[in-house]
């Protein structure tokens, strides 16, 4: 009975595999965006192949990495003096997931930086924005989501967030 | 579809328990944090208490309600402890892991419910019908560990916990990054409100913990969150976060993974602990005294401590955990 249902099971495998179709979806490279993240000359891109990234910005104050629950791969953090570089892993890469600024001494390439106003931000990014609490903001473009959380009408933190169904 | 047996055997967790199921006090759904975190074999045998965890990876918590209510047609649990992490997702997320938790559960109107909540957009009901639909293309790379195991699986679990028994200490924590919006979403607060109604209905205590983790940060505004339900849902909640000299936690010997989960002398600790706790609030009973189940339980130590042994076995011999999803060491 199994040798007859093993043989049946490998009919409808291999019919099924000569279908076509049924590629698995892990993730997504970058198609760019307009936001990055730019500190002197290098250009941190969200969802970007993160080697040569990481490498060209040098020595971090801090680095954590943390296995993915089951999987391969690590999701690694590495802390700069002024920000926070985040990838996570996709087929033996780690690539770029997420940037946040941490002090008022970087900005973003259109000139926010934590401080900013209100009137600064529209100015700078308009009003095609989604709202998040209060204040804060959620501008998307591309596979990177701009994140700007306000309060009291100043910024208080920025990050740049990949958009990626690797979570 | 995948097959889960030497690779990612966390794939396995949820169909597991079914040649396990009845006779449990206490159920545990969760993520990672409880089937990585905690011992029921070292509950039992510290305690006599008879429990199985309902984990799976990543499991969001539609998917602990379902488990939970699909659970309680086999077991008529004293007490169910639901870890409060997943409540940070809000939405459907990564479709592998969402596969792990809803292809090893049996056919019922629960994995129907599960399904329907987990699925994005872009995804077919069909293929989680029949998996084969959504896997065909891995033809290609079936090995012989999937005709080895067409017809049987391999037993890999103790009543839902994964063990690791190697070490690989925390040396450094986090930067934890502010967020724009630390309330938890709609989705997750009407699924807890279900488990909580759930537990209600059924009569069964509902106990809320957070596992002791170096990492994913668990913020103090969610924290305040849940401790505020807790409140006004007349629930205990217990955050081993807190706990970390009373449990005996040490980072430098009692984790895998730098934080991310505990290793079995972690597992242990936090397991006695918690056991007593349950125990003493819950009144739970000690059923080594009872013939059947502790002939039962003695077949599950047996395999506990054979596991162990081997784990060791390979830590000496290869320097890792080659068969049990080890990192090399670099």
């Amino acid at each position: 009975m199994k040798k007859l249902f093993s043989i049946i099971l490998a009919v409808m495998v291999f019919a099924l595999a000569a279908c076509g179709g049924g590629s698995e979806s892990t993730g997504s490279q970058s198609d760019g965006s307009k936001f990055a993240f730019k500190t002197g000359n290098i250009t941190v891109k969200m969802n970007a192949d993160a080697e040569n990234v990481i490498a060209n910005l040098g020595e971090p104050k801090s680095y954590f990495e943390s296995e993915s629950c089951a999987f391969k791969g690590l999701d690694k953090q590495y802390t700069y003096a002024n920000f926070v570089v985040a990838t996570y892993p996709k087929d033996d890469k780690d690539y770029i997931s997420s940037v946040t600024l941490l002090d008022d001494t970087v900005a973003t390439a259109e000139g926010i930086r934590i401080g900013s106003t209100v009137q600064e931000i529209d100015t700078a990014y308009g009003s095609n924005f989604t709202a998040l609490t209060g204040e804060s903001r959620s501008y998307v473009d591309g596979d990177a989501e701009l994140q700007l959380i306000v309060t009291g009408g100043l910024v208080s933190s920025i990050a740049y967030y990949a958009k990626t169904d690797v979570n | 579809m995948p097959k889960y047996i030497n690779d990612i055997i966390e794939g396995r967790l949820i169909e597991e328990y079914y040649d396990n199921a009845g006779g449990n006090d206490v159920i545990f759904v969760s993520d990672c944090e409880c089937y990585e975190n905690i011992s029921p074999i070292k509950m039992y045998e510290e305690y006599g208490i008879t429990s199985y965890i309902r984990g799976s990876s990543q499991q969001l918590i539609w998917q602990s309600y379902y488990l939970l209510e699909e659970t309680l047609r086999y077991d008529t649990p004293k007490v169910v402890v639901f870890n409060v992490l997943s409540m940070k997702y809000n939405e459907p997320q990564n479709e592998a892991y969402k596969r792990m938790t809803l292809d090893g559960m049996r056919w019922s109107s629960s994995k129907w419910n599960s399904i329907k909540a987990s699925m994005t957009d872009e995804e077919d009901m069909i293929t989680y019908l029949f998996p084969l639909l959504r896997y065909h293309s891995r033809w290609s790379e079936l090995t012989v560990e999937d005709f080895e195991y067409l017809f049987k699986t391999k037993k890999s679990f103790h009543q839902g916990y994964l063990m690791r028994v190697d070490v690989r200490p925390v040396t450094d924590y986090p930067t934890v990054v502010p967020l724009a919006d630390y309330s938890f979403g709609d989705n997750a607060w009407y699924y807890l409100n279900k488990i909580t109604a759930l537990c209600k209905e059924k009569g069964i205590p509902l106990v809320l913990m957070k596992a002791p983790s170096v990492s994913p940060v668990w913020y103090d505004e969610w924290d305040s969150q849940i401790v505020e339900y807790a409140r006004e849902n007349d629930l205990f909640y217990i955050n081993f976060l807190d706990l970390l000299d009373e449990v005996g936690i040490n980072w430098d010997t009692d984790t895998y993974d730098n934080g991310l989960h505990l290793n079995l002398s972690g597992a242990e600790k936090l397991s006695v602990y918690f056991g007593k706790i349950l125990q003493d609030r819950y009144g739970l009973a000690d059923h080594r005294s009872e013939p059947e189940t502790a002939e039962k339980w003695q077949g599950y130590i047996d395999f506990y401590n054979e596991m162990r042994d081997d784990q060791y076995r390979e830590l000496e011999e290869y320097g890792y955990l080659k068969s049990y999803g080890g990192r090399k060491p670099e």
